[in-house]
């Protein structure tokens, strides 16, 4: 059943029909042949049964009228007279004597009438002692009946002639074979009576010739039909007709009677009539009807060949068999066709969508009918339809993206202008100012009183002051406008390296800098999470060292959490207010006056920046006068960001690494 | 100390804070001009022994003054100091390929250049 579920549907399509179409006509040719068969064989069994008895009784006429006769010839006064006649002829002069010859003469014409008018083959009178003492034909004359039975000669006449001696009534014998003509013959050996003696017997010999006509008559019996008239003769069947199939079979054909063929036989001479399919001497299947004819020991059989029988229930048969030939040859033809209309267009859609698969887009199947297939077809296209568009969309929405990308390259390469041309333009005023009022002061020192002396130093440090903050401004800017990609960095690596970076400050000012000793290794974006700590570092070394009640100092720890990982730089300075939480982290947030700090508040936007473009947060924990802790947290997962970690120049990419170290290198140039 | 220096610098401010400086540290700036067309030929033409050029020139880019004067002098010629007024250092990368000899941030002090200069010149 999973094969056929794979058929191709034109495959599915002729096994159902064929299915459908041929099961109950198969059934219904094998029910009509059965049924036909079985009244043909009906039919032909009641014909038969007609036939045979018909038969029976003409066969059983015959001999019945041969019998009749023997015995009322066997009472004539003709018959006594001359047995009485003969018997004395016999014992007075001999067998061959001129007295007897006399009166045999005598005698002749009449029984040869006798003869003709029965139909007998011979008249043959026996004295008591079993001597044949008259023989209408001269054949049996001279014989001796005894004589025969003592030397064991088949005789069926002396058999019968000692049976009716022995019961004094008249006896019939079995069939016998003529030695001469071939001819089956039966004797009636009957007692003759003078008074209450019995004087002699007469026997009839009668030919089985007469039965022959109505066995030969084949009328209602078809091509193949005939009656079979069978003698029991020892144990063997003995044919006594001639057959239709082989006219010479008469006394020569027999069959052993418990043999297959002979059963019915065995039946039929058992007195059991009956009927049925059976095997006749030819091997041949037959319907067969037997019966006994009870008066000579013989029995009938009626048979017609099953062949015959059946053919015309063979020929429904053939035709049946024939018109579920062309119907399978039609319906064929008409599930091919029938799923052909159905697959092809399946076909059809199946070819388009693979040419759609393989982009080409335009492709639309071709609508021919409104049924299912047809619909879906139209949906289809419909698909196809929605499938350009959205395809379409895409490559806008694409090109779109592009061009913003474009556009954010463009206003990149801008900023990147713009911060060149104001830290160019805008530090120049402030170089020449400081620069040359430090020549003033250095040349015309002695023309200045202290009052001019101190206004050249203000001018100097506002100078100074609007550098610093330009370089803030233009610091936060590269920060949110470099990206770099996340690495895995070792933070107490990268701890101790802006430590380092730091270290003179930190010498300067005597600040005991704690660092917990097992940080982790972070997934970030290791440069700037390295300003981070810088910053907050940096800011924490100055703070603390402002505290002029305790010794300064600062602690770098670490705290892990199921979501990010926390690090905090703690310091024991001022403090800050609460309500300065949030504002420390906006830019140029100035919580302290300048003489107290150096630097802007730029360290912390940058700080918070970064820590924002990680999608972490920042918070500060602190109160004046207790020290102030930075907290901050690096997400530990997170989000993957597009590589836009390295900027492109006219002539060249250059990495943040680079751009790091020729940054160190002019920080060290501007000490 | 008789070393020739050329600075090409249309800042004036710039310039007369480096001249300063760069002879009280003993050199003599024996050369200046705002145009960078003039100062390309002036190199080549009298292959000083050091050129300082700044970044933003009138009508060109002290890398391109850089480049030009390289080309001019066959490869060799002068020590070329470029000297900028922006904090973006992606400029020292440029420099380097545009075939100077050393890069730095000006200041109102000169502190980079003289050291620059300095190393320059103990270098050979």
């Amino acid at each position: 059943m999973e094969n056929f579920k794979n058929f191709k549907i034109t495959t599915k399509f002729i096994i159902w029909f064929l299915f459908i179409s041929l099961f109950p006509l198969g059934i219904a040719t094998v029910v009509s042949y059965k049924s036909s068969r079985m009244v043909l064989e009906e039919e032909v069994k009641n014909s038969l049964l007609a036939v045979t008895d018909s038969k029976a009784n003409q066969v059983e006429g015959f001999f019945q009228k041969t019998k009749n006769d023997a015995i009322n010839l066997s009472l004539t006064p003709e018959v006594i007279d001359a047995a009485e006649k003969f018997t004395n002829a016999i014992q007075s002069y001999g067998l061959r004597s001129p007295e007897y010859n006399v009166l045999a003469q005598k005698f002749i014409p009449m029984f040869s009438y006798y003869q003709k008018l029965s139909g007998y083959n011979d008249i043959i009178f026996i004295s008591l002692d079993g001597e044949v003492i008259f023989s209408a034909n001269n054949s049996k004359r001279n014989e001796s009946l005894y004589e025969a039975v003592l030397n064991n000669r088949k005789s069926e006449l002396a058999e019968t002639f000692i049976k009716a001696k022995a019961s004094g009534e008249m006896e019939i014998s079995n069939v016998e074979r003529h030695s001469e003509s071939n001819e089956g013959v039966i004797f009636i050996v009957s007692p003759i009576f003078k008074q209450t003696n019995c004087i002699g017997f007469v026997a009839f010999e009668i030919s089985n010739r007469g039965i022959y006509e109505f066995v030969q008559d084949y009328s209602n019996l078809g091509n193949t039909g005939e009656a079979v008239i069978v003698a029991k003769i020892k144990e063997e069947a003995v044919y006594i007709t001639p057959l239709r199939f082989d006219p010479d079979a008469a006394f020569k054909k027999k069959i052993k009677i418990n043999s297959r063929e002979g059963r019915e036989i065995e039946k039929a001479l058992r007195g059991v009539k009956g009927s049925g399919i059976s095997t006749d001497y030819r091997g041949q299947k037959v319907l067969a009807v037997w019966r006994s004819l009870p008066t000579y020991r013989l029995c009938m059989i009626v048979k017609i060949d099953t062949k015959e029988v059946f053919a015309a229930a063979k020929k429904l048969r053939n035709v049946l068999l024939k018109v579920s030939l062309l119907l399978i040859v039609i319906i064929v033809i008409i599930a091919f066709s029938l799923a052909r209309s159905i697959s092809s267009p399946i076909k059809n859609l199946t070819q388009i969508s693979k040419i759609i698969s393989d982009g080409e887009l335009s492709a639309r199947v071709k609508i021919d009918t409104k049924d299912e297939i047809g619909e879906l077809a139209v949906s289809f296209n419909q698909m196809t339809d929605k499938l350009v568009e959205a395809k379409a969309n895409v490559e806008k929405k694409n090109e779109e993206v592009e061009e913003q990308k474009r556009l954010l390259e463009e206003s990149n390469k801008e900023l990147d202008n713009f911060v060149y041309t104001v830290s160019h333009d805008l530090r120049a005023p402030l170089r020449g100012i400081d620069g040359l009022v430090k020549f003033i002061e250095e040349d015309y020192a002695d023309k200045l009183d202290s009052q001019g002396k101190d206004y050249l130093k203000k001018i100097r440090t506002g100078a100074n002051r609007m550098k610093q903050l330009i370089d803030d401004l233009l610091a936060l800017s590269r920060i949110s406008r470099i990206k770099n990609p996340y690495e895995e960095a070792d933070m107490n690596e990268l701890v101790q390296s802006v430590i380092g970076r730091i270290e003179f400050d930190i010498e300067k000012h005597n600040v005991e800098l704690r660092v917990a000793s097992d940080l982790p290794v972070v997934r970030c974006d290791k440069i700037k999470i390295q300003e981070v700590f810088l910053n907050l570092i940096n800011n924490a070394v100055k703070f603390s060292s402002k505290n002029k009640v305790v010794p300064p100092r600062v602690e770098v720890g670490y705290n892990d959490t199921p979501e990010a990982h926390e690090f905090y730089v703690r310091d024991n300075g001022i403090g800050i207010d609460k309500k300065y939480h949030k504002e420390v982290f906006g830019i140029f947030k100035r919580l302290h006056t300048q003489e107290e700090y150096e630097g802007t508040g730029a360290g912390l936007s940058i700080v918070k920046r970064i820590i924002d473009d990680h999608k972490g947060s920042i918070w500060i924990d602190s109160e004046p006068g207790k020290g102030a802790a930075f907290y901050f947290t690096i997400p530990k997962k997170l989000p993957e960001k597009k590589k836009l970690g390295q900027i492109l120049l006219d002539d060249g990419v250059v990495s943040e690494e680079e751009l790091k170290n020729a940054l160190e290198k002019q920080d060290i140039k501007e000490v | 100390m008789d070393k020739k220096i050329f600075i090409v610098e249309d800042n004036q401010d710039d310039l007369i804070i480096a001249k300063r400086y760069l002879s009280h540290a003993g050199y003599a700036v024996v050369f200046s001009t705002a145009d960078a067309a003039e100062g390309v030929r002036k190199a080549v033409e009298e292959k000083p022994d050091l050129v300082i050029l700044d970044t933003l020139l009138p009508g060109a880019t002290g890398f391109e003054v850089c480049q030009q004067i390289r080309q001019g002098c066959g490869g060799l010629g002068p020590k070329i100091i470029i000297t900028t007024g922006s904090i973006d250092a992606v400029d020292a990368v440029k420099a380097r390929k545009m075939g100077a000899d050393d890069y730095c941030a000006k200041t109102s002090d000169c502190a980079p250049l003289l050291e620059a200069v300095k190393r320059i010149f103990s270098e050979g």
